[in-house]
């Protein structure tokens, strides 16, 4: 099983002058750390307006300057929003392919449809369209990757032939992803050939029958282009010697997190729609974060506490199917960053051995023409 | 942590609760309209109480009810909420609003500190294009809205949050949790057109509407709830939410 690390990029208030540049700061010497001690990816979401929650707008330049001081670890897109109000199709091939050329073939590219009334309306998209958007460009892009020239004549844009250049440095392209939120989100991710990028906190019999489902259908999908049969999840880390400290730190970090993310204007909040039939992230974190910043005890799934126990929860993950576990650090900064850094070379040093071979590999791109 | 309301009540000029709601209140075929949009959020967090916390982008709901059989006859009501957190939980803070029922204005003071003023014409009617709401008082027309075309939906995907009203109770300021249940029979969607809007009329003179979004439309079996909390307005909720029954946090 992959290990990744997972950025929101939330900001915690007063902000100062320097409060961005610092968690920005804090966020980038954590990937070199995690590429030094052999996680696997390194993922950023893009978000907009999400005030506290995610300062993360423009996560490829996140990305860009991660791969220039890194060596191994593959950079994560997750997501680019597949909202032509929000990203032109073209440009999320365009700025992929760049991040990928100067990643070495790093890249991972992740898509989705944004979940809030804040982001989508912000950028006036209807929310209704956002699945039939989202369909059409995740089809469109490997083709743009894939053919030397390429012309669309869709419904959410359309383009003359052109050449989309330049071409993404793995071959026959990064591999895709779609994050899923809302149950049956993975069938789609099977049904076009595209990993699960799960960023939701089930319980473990939960994820099983989810990543069945998921294997059941790609055998049958109809790729977006080529297949990629990854299934992630989401959890947040904070992992210490005494099992009681990582507990409580870590569900400070946890609640936090859930009591930044209740302030979020979901799509269906204000917008009735069938497109969003669910609150996608975050029904699980309200209901784990009625009190900011405490929570009862650690859900059953949760990677905190020693290394023992975090060790135990990630064999249960593992066992559920999945390929990857991406790791939230920090929220709103409340874990200092001496400790998020102790936290994970403790976690490389006495968990991820029981994973995986501790020597890092560097990673090879499919060898490029 | 996210930021809370500037809002700081006094007891002073606040509708004084008698005796809180104790009984549920059970009936058939209420339609309701919510009209939703975002207003400016330097003065909507100024207006919330210090206990909530402001969503963001910033907004209001006008929700009109239409009940044509109730124990205390036929009513429509018309109330603005700013919407807020107490806590991770949705509410919807009254700001103000009317009704065209003497005795149920009376009743939802008296049991939940809501005032709604009484208004020559306060109506919710189905048109053949959708629906059209109406507000006059003290001889002026304050809202006047229609919703065309509106289609239809399913009623899971509509949701109606929960009140919260500021009133007195036992001499201090106090936010109320009005609450419902319901069962949507029939929901649409439309887009909403004003040719008026006066939410200062609402109790709402500080706040400027920036953004519309659609209205929903509901049929459904509605009741109003006895009260179980009640919230120190001061205080952030997660702290000063208590349970009817038992005592206050020091």
């Amino acid at each position: 099983m992959k290990f990744g690390i997972f950025y929101e990029i939330s900001v915690p208030r007063p902000w100062g002058p320097e409060t961005e540049r610092q968690v920005y700061a804090n966020c980038i010497e954590q990937c070199v750390l995690a590429d030094q001690l052999g996680f696997d990816h390194v993922w950023a979401v893009e978000h907009h307006f999400l005030e506290e929650y995610s300062h993360c707008p423009a996560p490829e330049i996140f990305l860009a300057t991660v791969a220039a001081k890194t060596q191994n670890i593959r950079v994560g897109h997750g997501i680019n929003v597949c909202v032509p109000e929000i990203n032109h199709p073209i440009r999320i091939a365009e700025r992929s392919a760049v991040l990928d050329l100067v990643s070495g073939g790093r890249l991972d590219v992740g898509t989705g449809r944004s979940a809030t009334w804040t982001e989508l309306g912000g950028f006036r998209a209807n929310p209704d369209l956002t699945k039939a958007t989202w369909a059409e460009i995740v089809r469109a892009l490997p083709k743009m990757w894939m053919n030397e020239r390429y012309a669309h004549d869709g419904v959410c844009f359309s383009m003359p032939e052109r050449a989309v250049i330049p071409k993404p440095y793995q071959k026959p392209h990064p591999p895709l992803w779609v994050a899923v939120t809302s149950p049956g989100t993975e069938i789609d991710a099977a049904e076009h050939g595209i990993g699960a990028l799960g960023l939701t906190f089930n319980d473990f019999a939960e994820q099983e029958r989810r990543v069945k489902g998921y294997k059941k259908v790609l055998q049958n999908c109809e790729p977006a282009g080529a297949v990629n049969d990854q299934v992630a999840t989401v959890n947040f880390l904070y992992c210490h010697e005494d099992n009681a400290v990582g507990q409580k730190t870590g569900l400070r970090l946890s609640g936090t997190f859930g009591y930044a993310a209740a302030q979020l204007v979901s799509a269906r909040e204000v917008y009735a729609s069938p497109s969003y039939g669910s609150f996608g992230l975050l029904p699980q974190v309200r209901r784990q974060s009625a009190v900011p910043g405490e929570m009862p005890g650690p859900p059953p799934g949760l990677a905190v506490g020693d290394p023992k126990r975090i060790t135990e929860v990630l064999k249960n993950w593992e066992s559920t199917g999945i390929d990857c576990v991406n790791f939230l650090l920090n929220a709103l900064e409340t874990v200092p960053q001496a400790e998020v850094l102790a936290s994970m070379r403790l976690f490389a040093k006495e968990v991820m051995p029981h994973f995986k071979a501790p020597a890092a590999k560097p990673k090879t791109p499919v060898a490029a023409e | 942590m996210p930021i809370f309301g500037g809002y700081k009540p006094t007891a002073d000029g606040l509708p004084v609760i008698k005796a809180l709601a104790e009984d549920r209140i059970d009936l058939e075929n209420a339609q309701v309209l919510a009209l939703t949009f975002e207003v400016l959020s330097e003065a909507a967090i100024a207006a919330l109480p210090a206990a909530l916390h402001p969503p963001f982008p910033t907004y209001c709901s006008l929700i009109l009810r239409r009940h044509d059989d109730s124990p205390l006859g036929p009513v429509t009501t018309a109330e603005l909420r700013l919407h807020a957190r107490a806590t991770n939980h949705y509410v919807g803070y009254v700001l103000g609003g009317f009704t065209d029922n003497e005795r149920v204005s009376a009743w939802l003071e008296n049991g939940y500190g809501k005032r709604l003023a009484v208004a020559e014409t306060v109506s919710l009617k189905k048109r053949h294009y959708g629906f059209e709401a109406n507000v006059v008082a003290g001889g002026k027309t304050v809202l006047n809205a229609v919703v065309e075309n509106p289609t239809q939906i399913a009623g899971v995907d509509v949701l109606h949050v929960q009140n919260s009203v500021l009133a007195v109770l036992d001499g201090a300021p106090t936010l109320i949790a009005e609450e419902f249940e319901f069962q949507i029979k029939e929901a649409r969607r439309g887009p909403a057109h004003y040719h008026t809007l006066d939410i200062a009329a609402f109790g709402a003179p500080t706040l400027t509407v920036s953004n519309h979004l659609p209205a929903t439309w509901i049929l459904a079996d509605w009741s109003y709830m006895p009260v179980r909390f009640v919230i120190d307005p001061l205080k952030p909720a997660v702290a000063g939410t208590r349970k009817l029954g038992q005592p206050a946090a020091a």
